[in-house]
C-alpha cells in the first residue's frame, strides 16, 4: 500500500544517517582530533607559515585541496593495489610516491589551466609534498576508514579544515604578538611556541565532545 | 616479496611516465624577455616600482606597460641596462635620493600621557593622535624600522629612528609606514636639514619639545647663500642653494638644524 513511501523514507533515513556519520568524522578530524594541535602533525608549516594572515590563508587552501585529492588517490592505492597483493607493509613508500607525484602533477595542471589559482596557492603547493599532515591522513585513513571512501574523504577534508583553522588563529595571534611588548628573551620563536601550547590546551576542551 | 617489488616498480614507472608526458604537454612557455629582465633587477622585491615584486615589474616591462626608470634601488645602472635590453632610450635618470626623518624630538618631546597599548606607531596614533604633546612629532615605536628590509633604519637611544644614508635604497616603504608623515625623500648628498615638522608658532612649539624649529629666522638671516626661507612656521632649506657650510646649524638656538 505505502510501499514506495516507506522505501523513500528508508532511503532518506539512510542518507541522513550517512550524512551525520560523515559530519561527525569531519568535525572530529577538524576539532576534536585537530591534526596540528592534538596529533602534533604538520608543526613545521604551522610555525613557518603562520606569520601573516594572508599567507596562512594561501597555505590552508593548498592543504585542504591537496589533502582531499591525496586521500582519494591513497585510498584507491590501498584498496586496489596494497590490500589485494598483501603488501601493506609498503604503505609508507607507496603513499609518499603517490602524494609527491600528485602534487607535482597538480602544480603543472594549475600552471597550465588556472594561473590565478596557481598564483594564489603559490609556493605553498610544492611545500606540501613534505607536509606530514598529508601522509598522516593517508596512513590513518588506511587504518580507520579503508572500508568507505566517503568517510576517508570526510576525514581528509576535516583534517584540512582543522589545519587551516589552527594556522589562521595562530597567524592572528602572531600578528598581534609582533606589536606587543614581549620580553627580549621570549621574542620571536619562543613566544610563538608558548602561544601554540596554550592554543593546544584550548583545543583540549573539544576532547569532551561526544560524536 | 616479489609482488611488492613489482608493484612498487610498476607504480614508480607509471607515475614517472605520467609526469614526463605531463611535462611535455603542459609546458607553459615563459617569456624569455621577462626572465632576462628579472636577472637585471636587483631582486629586493621592495615594491618601490609599484609592482608586487621584481618578477611583476619584469613582466610589465616585457609587455611594455611600465616606465623603465621605476626601480629606485637599482638606480641609473639598472635603468640603462633595461633600456639596452629593450632597445629603448634610457629614461631621464632620477637623482639618487635617500629618506630622512624630519623630527628631532624623541625623548626631548614632552609626553602628554602614559601610553601602554600596542607598540606600533600606527596603534599609538589612534589614541588622540599619539601620546606626545607635539602633534607632529615622532612616536618612536619604529614602524619605519620594521618595514625597512635593507636594515637602513634602527631605533636610536633618543627615541628617534637613525637612518643610514648608505644603506637606504629609496624604496619608500618607511614613508608609507609612518603615520605622522615625518619621513621624506631628500637628495643623497650631505646637506643641512631642519629636523622638525612642527607648524605651530614658536612659543607653542617650544612648550611641547626641547628641540623645535621656532621659526625665529636666525638661520634665514645668517645663511650666506640665501638658501633658507620660512614657510608655515618652519625653516625650509633649498637643496639647490645649500652648500652644507654649517652656519645655520651653529646659529640655531634649539639645535634643530643638523
Amino acid at each position: 500500500m505505502a510501499e514506495p513511501q516507506t522505501r523513500l523514507l528508508r532511503r532518506f533515513l539512510l542518507k541522513f544517517l550517512l550524512m551525520s556519520a560523515l559530519l561527525a568524522i569531519l568535525i572530529s578530524a577538524c576539532l576534536v582530533n585537530n591534526f596540528v594541535l592534538t596529533r602534533f602533525l604538520g608543526i613545521c608549516p604551522f610555525i613557518g607559515v603562520s606569520r601573516q594572515l594572508e599567507s596562512s590563508a594561501g597555505m590552508g587552501g593548498a592543504v585542504i585541496f591537496v589533502l582531499t585529492l591525496s586521500a582519494l588517490a591513497t585510498w584507491l592505492i590501498q584498496r586496489c593495489i596494497l590490500a589485494p597483493l598483501h603488501i601493506e607493509y609498503l604503505q609508507t613508500v607507496f603513499f609518499i610516491l603517490v602524494i609527491a607525484a600528485l602534487v607535482q602533477l597538480l602544480e603543472m595542471l594549475l600552471r597550465k589551466f588556472s594561473p590565478a589559482l596557481q598564483k594564489m596557492l603559490g609556493v605553498y603547493l610544492p611545500l606540501i609534498t613534505t607536509n606530514c599532515v598529508v601522509l598522516g591522513v593517508a596512513l590513518l585513513n588506511a587504518r580507520d576508514y579503508s572500508g568507505s571512501l566517503l568517510a576517508a574523504l570526510a576525514n581528509a577534508l576535516g583534517a584540512g579544515l582543522g589545519f587551516t583553522l589552527a594556522l589562521f588563529v595562530m597567524a592572528g595571534i602572531r600578528e598581534r604578538l609582533d606589536s606587543a611588548p614581549v620580553p627580549a628573551a621570549f621574542r620571536g620563536v619562543p613566544i610563538t611556541f608558548i602561544a601554540a601550547a596554550l592554543m593546544s590546551i584550548a583545543f583540549l576542551g573539544f576532547s569532551g565532545l561526544k560524536l | 616479496m616479489m609482488a611488492g617489488f613489482w608493484a612498487l616498480t610498476g607504480l614508480g614507472v607509471t607515475l614517472g611516465v605520467i609526469l614526463g608526458l605531463a611535462a611535455l604537454f603542459l609546458l607553459v612557455k615563459a617569456s624569455p624577455l621577462a626572465g632576462q629582465l628579472l636577472e637585471i633587477l636587483p631582486g629586493y622585491n621592495c615594491g618601490a616600482c609599484g609592482s608586487a615584486g621584481c618578477a611583476g615589474y619584469a613582466e610589465l616591462l616585457a609587455g611594455g606597460k611600465a616606465a623603465l626608470n621605476l626601480c629606485a634601488p637599482g638606480g641609473a645602472d639598472t635603468g640603462q641596462k633595461i633600456a639596452a635590453l629593450l632597445g629603448k632610450e634610457a629614461a631621464a635618470v632620477k637623482e639618487k635620493n635617500v629618506v630622512w626623518i624630519f623630527c628631532g624630538g624623541g625623548v626631548k618631546a614632552v609626553d602628554a600621557y602614559v601610553y601602554s597599548g600596542m607598540h606600533t606607531c600606527r596603534a599609538a596614533m589612534l589614541v588622540q593622535g599619539g601620546y606626545k604633546k607635539c602633534r607632529f612629532g615622532c612616536l618612536g615605536f619604529g614602524d619605519c624600522s620594521k618595514v625597512c628590509q635593507f636594515g637602513a633604519i634602527v631605533m636610536g637611544e633618543d627615541g628617534l629612528p637613525v637612518i643610514d644614508r648608505d644603506k637606504c635604497l629609496d624604496c619608500g616603504a618607511c614613508i608609507r609606514a609612518c603615520p605622522k608623515g615625518l619621513l621624506r625623500r631628500v637628495v643623497k648628498k650631505e646637506l643641512k636639514l631642519v629636523l622638525c615638522s612642527n607648524h605651530d608658532r614658536g612659543p607653542s612649539a617650544r612648550a611641547v619639545c626641547a628641540a623645535p624649529c621656532t621659526a625665529c629666522g636666525l638661520c634665514v638671516k645668517n645663511c650666506p647663500y640665501q638658501a633658507i626661507a620660512l614657510r608655515d612656521n618652519l625653516a625650509v632649506i633649498d637643496p639647490a642653494k645649500c652648500t652644507n657650510c654649517g652656519v645655520c646649524a651653529g646659529k640655531c638656538p634649539t639645535k634643530a638644524i643638523a
